[in-house]
């Protein structure tokens, strides 16, 4: 009724004509036959993929998740914490048990991560966006890049030699709308992938807000957003085995930063930020017999302006803006049989330059790094592979460093692709420009955070006839010296310190399985994980701040004919919040239940998907962040049209 | 399949089921002469708490608000003023002002819509001064509606170094006088005068840094009679208080010091040493002449109170809430 409610009001006018445009767009392109491309030989050399395989996200779930933001995917992935303040806020997630910014994002592997901050607002990418994640918890992260001290999340675009142009609208529940536009333009050569999406939201949900006195019902205050975004992928083909790509992101935001539970009776507030980002990407790949030859160059810009006033009065005005320069040379080679080597070279160059425009208080940073990684794989037994890996990463702040790598695989089956992975890796991460320059509090004197990881997993598959299980589970320990933190000091302001080593260890079980049922196809995805984290300089040994002890998710597709459902179970146990040992206080423990519906049709050459769906069915009342609510139940309804 | 479905939808049911809260049992500070404990908590984390020590016994109450009221105090409390039988709790970033029955700590009221509030003094029955840190006005409170019935507006900000004269009858800007960079406590002392310390400011401040210093001045004619300077640019003095007799000061300079007012430079050795902890807040007992010190341990732990006698002997020590700052003495 809500949302029905919501159409009838506040469904603006500009959002129809969008829509109906595009239809009747997608009319006329209709007309136009398909472009059916010859059949193409790829050659190259087939990877080992026992490891791999696990870390890639199916794409059932991607698919499923294509109009959310990357963070409200993530979170159905094993040891993933998510940290969200609110829809369309920013979002960062925890691998392992370790922090934020101990999590390196990449898209088509170039970093995401701000030089600035060290961390990506997850809440600024939408699953739309990209065509593959995947998700990297072991050693084998270093191949993609140091720094990943809980993990590595890998955003990738692949190309799509077809034609078809499909436009989408959503409509949600608090004022939320949503128009997505994705259009495919290829010949035998040359492959064009435009996609533009804009996504606004009151975001206004209603909350019981125990945290003031007396206790009522409120509307989330000061909490509307708007995203922007393009991307551009231009894909050349310029023989079988050489390409060319282009990648080109805009990405534009302006959301405006709700109070915590605690402080919304304070003076008129105004506090927003908005982000701008662009990037762009140029790719050349080469398929040799026996291996690969890649390079990548590109540029990334991005800008922050923060703003927060009350009572009219200016508080805080600040200005981040950050440059960054990437190249990558990769090369890849299969010399016999049985022994691969792999190389590649990463050289970054980032700038940052932060401005507070009422106090005045100012910084710039520059920093050069540049890292090797050599990595030689053998089988020394018929089913035993052992890889030596290193990266020796060089910067102009911490000279050279290490991050070496053992991993040894057995297989039970070769051919099915079953085995025993076992890896032992140190990773580092040298502290971001604001953990070392910002004023006041920066610490030019910090040490690079250095973890010692170490992982045994098992992977089972099972294909018979329609019945297919994929099945792992593994165990991690991680050690983290010279955790850096933000304190705060004497001088009444926070400084960052090296303060921490924290250890971190962990159960993992991942299960997907697929089987059908006369026409019904049923797909189970399930994920759990056991995380105990803790500083080693506490006696206590308490668990991390926001990191839940067990996790459990569980999504079950069924698709009959051109009908689809989704049932998805997400389940945290309880959080500490409490930043002193001695406290014991927690934010409590949820489970949340997503419904899904889908339908499918095809008209002629135009097919129509409507899905609708019910997130938070059972209305649950949680928080990912400390005071700040997330929204109860809400509706959603999406309708795609696909020339 | 319809028979597995109602099994699966009945185990969702079940595992969403939730709790009731527990509810912590009720305590109560009754008419109990003390002191109050403002645990200021932590910026965004609204773990702010109140404790409170009773003389009577010398035990600790810690968690006094949450436990009464069963809500959090709020994000930052900064400072709590006793006026008649209430206590006014200023919440600093959740930009209000908490009104509790002193001897229950029960809800008793609040002034909302503030911007970021610090300390409170009565004027008289009906009316308070409320300064605040972003706004550069000082807010006039009528305690009867527990409204803001006005404002005086100052020229002075946070990084400035201004002692601000107010008409008290008039809510009337008066004077100003010029001491040291960032001037973050005042006392009186015996003789009716004025000592202001000057914390100096901090490195890379756009503002600048200066030497800390501690400033007597005449509130008859607001010239300054003495300026005592410290002498190391890194240090950073807060805190000033003043005994019983008002004859000697004490402040928080890593370590508590003591000064006569009667010394002609700054006595630099140590009366009560820091060791391994860190002295955030200080206050003497004007009955008793005791003095108490908190130590916020690291800035996020519960932290510690220490009692000790006006000769510097530790008398007792306490358990507080993360970062104890002020104390607000209850007769």
């Amino acid at each position: 009724m809500e949302l029905l409610i919501s159409i009838y009001y506040n469904f603006n006018l500009k959002n129809l004509l969008l829509f109906v445009s595009l239809c009747l767009c997608g009319k006329y392109l209709s007309a136009q036959d398909t472009l059916k491309i010859k059949e193409v030989n790829i050659f190259g050399y087939k990877k080992d993929t026992i490891a791999h395989n696990f870390n890639r996200i199916d794409s059932v779930i991607i698919q499923n998740s294509k109009f959310t933001s990357i963070d409200d995917l993530l979170k159905n992935m094993p040891s993933l914490s998510v940290r969200n303040y609110g829809n369309g806020s920013m979002a960062t997630v925890s691998i392992r048990g370790a922090g934020a910014f101990h999590t390196k994002v990449l898209w088509n592997e170039m970093s995401l991560n701000s030089p600035m901050s060290g961390q990506t607002d997850l809440s600024q990418i939408p699953v739309f966006f990209t065509d593959n994640i995947s998700l990297h918890t072991d050693g084998q992260s270093l191949n993609l890049s140091e720094g990943g001290l809980g993990g590595l999340i890998s955003f990738e675009n692949t190309p799509s030699w077809e034609n078809s142009v499909s436009v989408s609208q959503e409509i949600a529940s608090f004022n939320t709308y949503g128009n997505y536009v994705k259009c495919n333009l290829s010949n035998t050569k040359l492959s064009e992938k435009l996609k533009f999406y804009y996504k606004s939201s009151l975001n206004n949900f209603t909350y019981n807000n125990y945290a003031i006195l007396p206790a009522q019902q409120m509307k989330l205050q000061n909490s509307k957003f708007h995203q922007i975004g393009l991307m551009n992928e231009l894909y050349y083909k310029i023989n079988s085995a050489n390409m060319l790509s282009l990648f080109v992101w805009y990405n534009s935001s302006i959301r405006e930063i709700p109070p915590i539970m605690t402080n919304v009776e304070s003076a008129k507030y105004d506090e927003n930020q908005s982000d701008n980002n662009f990037r762009f990407l140029l790719n050349y790949d080469k398929k040799l017999s026996k291996g690969n030859f890649d390079y990548k160059i590109g540029s990334s810009f991005s800008e922050i302006d923060y703003y927060l006033a009350q009572n009219n009065n200016t508080s805080y005005n600040t200005n981040i803006k950050s440059y960054e320069i990437f190249e990558k040379i990769s090369f890849e080679y299969k010399f016999f049989q049985t022994l691969n080597l792999s190389l590649n070279n990463i050289t970054n160059y980032k700038k940052g330059l932060y401005t507070e425009i009422i106090n005045g208080n100012n910084f710039s940073a520059s920093k050069f790094e540049s890292s090797v990684y050599i990595n030689i794989s053998k089988d020394i037994l018929k089913k035993v592979n052992i890889e030596i890996a290193t990266r020796e990463l060089y910067s102009n702040n911490y000279g050279i460093s290490h991050c070496p790598l053992v991993l040894l695989k057995y297989y039970f089956n070769k051919k099915k692709n079953n085995g025993l992975v076992i890896s032992a890796s140190n990773n580092i991460k040298e502290p971001s420009m604001n953990d070392m320059y910002f004023i006041p509090g920066g610490n030019i004197n910090l040490k690079a955070e250095n973890s010692k990881n170490s992982d045994l997993f098992t992977f089972l598959t099972y294909n018979k006839n329609n019945f297919n299980v994929n099945y792992k589970i593994g165990c991690f320990y991680n050690y983290i010296q010279n955790w850096i933190m933000w304190k705060p000091s004497a001088y009444g302001f926070w400084t960052a310190e090296n303060i921490n080593n924290v250890v971190s260890n962990g159960l993992e079980n991942s299960l997907n399985l697929s089987f059908n049922i006369k026409t019904i196809k049923i797909n189970l995805i399930s994920n759990y994980s056991y995380i105990s984290s803790y500083s080693n300089n506490t006696k206590d040994k308490n668990q991390l701040i926001y990191i839940p002890k067990n996790t459990f998710n569980s999504t079950l597709y069924l698709k009959f004919k051109n009908f689809a459902l989704n049932y998805s179970i997400h389940s945290e146990s309880k959080r500490s919040i409490s930043l002193s040992s001695e406290d014991e206080k927690y934010l409590e423990s949820f489970v949340l239940n997503d419904f899904g519906f889908k339908f499918n049709s095809k008209i002629r050459t135009v097919a129509y998907e409507i899905k609708t769906g019910i997130n938070n069915l059972f209305n649950y009342q949680y928080q990912l962040v400390v005071w700040r609510p997330m929204s109860g139940r809400n509706f959603f309804i999406i309708l795609t049209i696909t020339i | 399949m319809i028979k597995y479905f109602l099994y699966f939808l009945f185990i969702l049911i079940f595992i969403s089921c939730k709790k009731k809260d527990k509810i912590n049992p009720i305590s109560t500070v009754s008419n109990s002469t003390g002191v109050f404990i403002v645990n200021e908590g932590n910026f965004q984390w609204a773990n702010a708490s109140l404790s409170f020590i009773d003389f009577k016994d010398n035990t600790i109450q810690n968690d006094l608000f949450q436990s009464v009221n069963n809500a959090p105090l709020g994000d930052v409390a900064q400072s709590m003023t006793i006026i008649d039988s209430l206590a006014y709790i200023v919440v600093n970033n959740s930009g209000k002002i908490y009104i509790i029955n002193k001897n229950t700590c029960k809800y008793s009221g609040k002034i909302i819509n503030l911007t970021s509030p610090r300390y409170l003094l009565k004027i008289n029955k009906q009316k308070a001064y409320l300064t605040d840190y972003k706004d550069k006005r000082v807010a006039v409170i009528n305690l009867l509606s527990n409204t803001i019935s006005g404002y005086i507006d100052i020229t002075s900000w946070s990084f400035d170094n201004k002692v601000i004269v107010i008409d008290s009858e008039n809510d009337l800007l008066q004077d100003s006088i010029s001491v040291g960079k960032q001037p973050n406590s005042i006392v009186i002392d015996k003789d009716n005068k004025l000592w202001i310390l000057c914390d100096g400011g901090f490195y890379g401040s756009s503002y600048g840094q200066e030497n800390a210093k501690l400033i007597k001045v005449n509130p008859e004619n607001y010239l300054i009679e003495k300026t005592l300077i410290f002498s190391d640019l890194n240090m950073s003095p807060t805190e000033l208080s003043v005994n019983k007799t008002k004859d000697t000061l004490f402040y928080i300079n890593n370590g508590i010091f003591r000064q006569s007012i009667y010394e002609e430079s700054l006595n630099t050795s140590i009366f009560i040493n820091q060791d391994n902890k860190i002295f955030y807040g200080l206050s003497v007992d004007t009955a008793s002449s005791k003095i108490y010190v908190s130590d916020v341990v690291d800035y996020v732990s519960n932290g510690n109170l220490y009692v000790y006698s006006q000769s510097g002997q530790l008398l007792n020590s306490y358990k507080a809430g993360v970062n104890p700052g002020e104390f607000c003495f209850m007769y």
